[in-house]
């Protein structure tokens, strides 16, 4: 059979007995989402990448102690995100890499929602507009950032993003919200309001 | 995001949050992971057995051994033989005291001793001492005292006149 249909269950039991291959299957099948979460709270990719590494090595290690109460997947993303959080404690610079402004090129324009047709002037205001709501996400409180980011990427379901941030997921679909309103006011007071946005192109609400 | 052709600015929040921590990670990352845990499985050696450990813990070992047994090495002969000043020198500080001038004399001259080194693993020369010859004395037993009465006669005050004052 081949690794890749065999379960994550069958495969955390290979590695218990000692089978570094099964447990290699699962660093491959959930290094993206484990790196993710860790790039959501750390903000920078060296940074995530060690922390996912000192996750995967720490799962390794604590293999036996999982009980399979939880998918693997969850108990593994619950122990990167603590690692992420060590990570945060002992660096004070963690979240300031979103905030590239002025030293980063532009957004490609293809990689802008923009309505189809769309004017030269609409296309600029919607580069502008995407910048600054990277500038707003990085002032966040933790909590709703944390939320926001983890549920948009499109990676976690709110089950495993309340086992990572230890909340009900009612908590979660809350912060979610939340977060995407106090952008919105946020973007408001930076001059994105409605007539702002029907300059870059997006409909109202 | 939503299929409408035109976005709304939540789905454009939604876009951006999910770029912000789409960078993937590095290509060599599965391959690092298994060096670190092969190198964390791998059996190590203990840590008390490791030279850059074990060096200077036996140098400091010694160094404590060196200093202990210095300090509680035997005192060489010369310091045995430092003559006990206690009672000698009580007399050379007070005649220094009745040669200076009277004024100066304090009422009580301090009478210094000097400080014997103790030396109590010194082996000391055994002095024997011969039996001192003492005659025997007699004590006759105490004799028990009478007892005595003692009479006392009352006292007589003659009367002391006193004239009035003027």
């Amino acid at each position: 059979m081949s690794i890749s249909r065999v379960e994550d269950a069958a495969l955390v039991a290979r590695a218990r007995e000692g089978d570094h291959a099964a447990f290699s299957a699962l660093v491959e099948r959930h290094h993206p989402a484990v790196h993710r979460a860790a790039l959501s709270a750390v903000g920078s990719t060296t940074d995530a990448d060690d922390v996912a590494q000192e996750a995967f090595l720490l799962a390794y290690q604590r293999l036996r102690s999982f009980r399979g109460e939880a998918s693997f997947k969850t108990w593994l993303l619950t122990i990167t995100w603590n690692q992420a959080m060590n990570h945060r404690r002992r660096s004070g610079r963690w979240w300031h890499r979103f905030v590239s402004v002025d030293d980063s090129p532009a957004e490609p324009f293809d990689a802008i929602p923009f309505a189809s047709g769309a004017t030269p002037e609409e296309l600029a205001s919607a580069g502008e507009l995407r910048n600054d709501i990277r500038q707003v996400i990085a002032t966040l409180p933790r909590k709703l950032r944390d939320a926001l980011l983890l549920a948009q990427s499109g990676e976690y379901s709110y089950g495993e993003i309340g086992a990572m941030l230890n909340a009900p997921i009612g908590t979660i679909k809350w912060r979610v919200s939340e977060a995407r309103k106090q952008v919105r006011q946020l973007l408001e007071a930076r001059g994105h309001g409605a007539g702002a946005q029907r300059k870059a192109g997006l409909r109202e609400r | 995001m939503s299929d409408d052709p035109i976005p709304s600015i939540d789905a454009v929040i939604d876009d951006v949050a999910r770029e912000m921590t789409s960078t993937p990670a590095r290509a060599d990352f599965v391959e690092r992971v298994e060096m670190r845990i092969a190198s964390a499985a791998a059996p190590r050696r203990a840590i008390w057995t490791r030279p850059a450990l074990l060096a200077p813990l036996a140098a400091a070992c010694v160094l404590v051994v060196a200093v202990l047994l210095a300090r509680h090495r035997t005192p060489p002969a010369e310091q045995l033989r430092i003559p006990a000043p206690s009672v000698a020198a009580a007399p050379t500080i007070a005649r220094r005291a009745e040669e200076r001038p009277a004024a100066r004399v304090p009422t009580v001259v301090p009478v210094q001793t000097a400080r014997v080194p103790r030396v109590a693993t010194s082996p000391l020369p055994k002095i024997e001492i011969a039996p001192l010859d003492v005659e025997r004395l007699d004590v006759a037993p105490m004799v028990q005292a009478q007892q005595l009465e003692i009479e006392i006669d009352p006292i007589a005050i003659a009367r002391i006149e006193i004239p009035p004052m003027p």
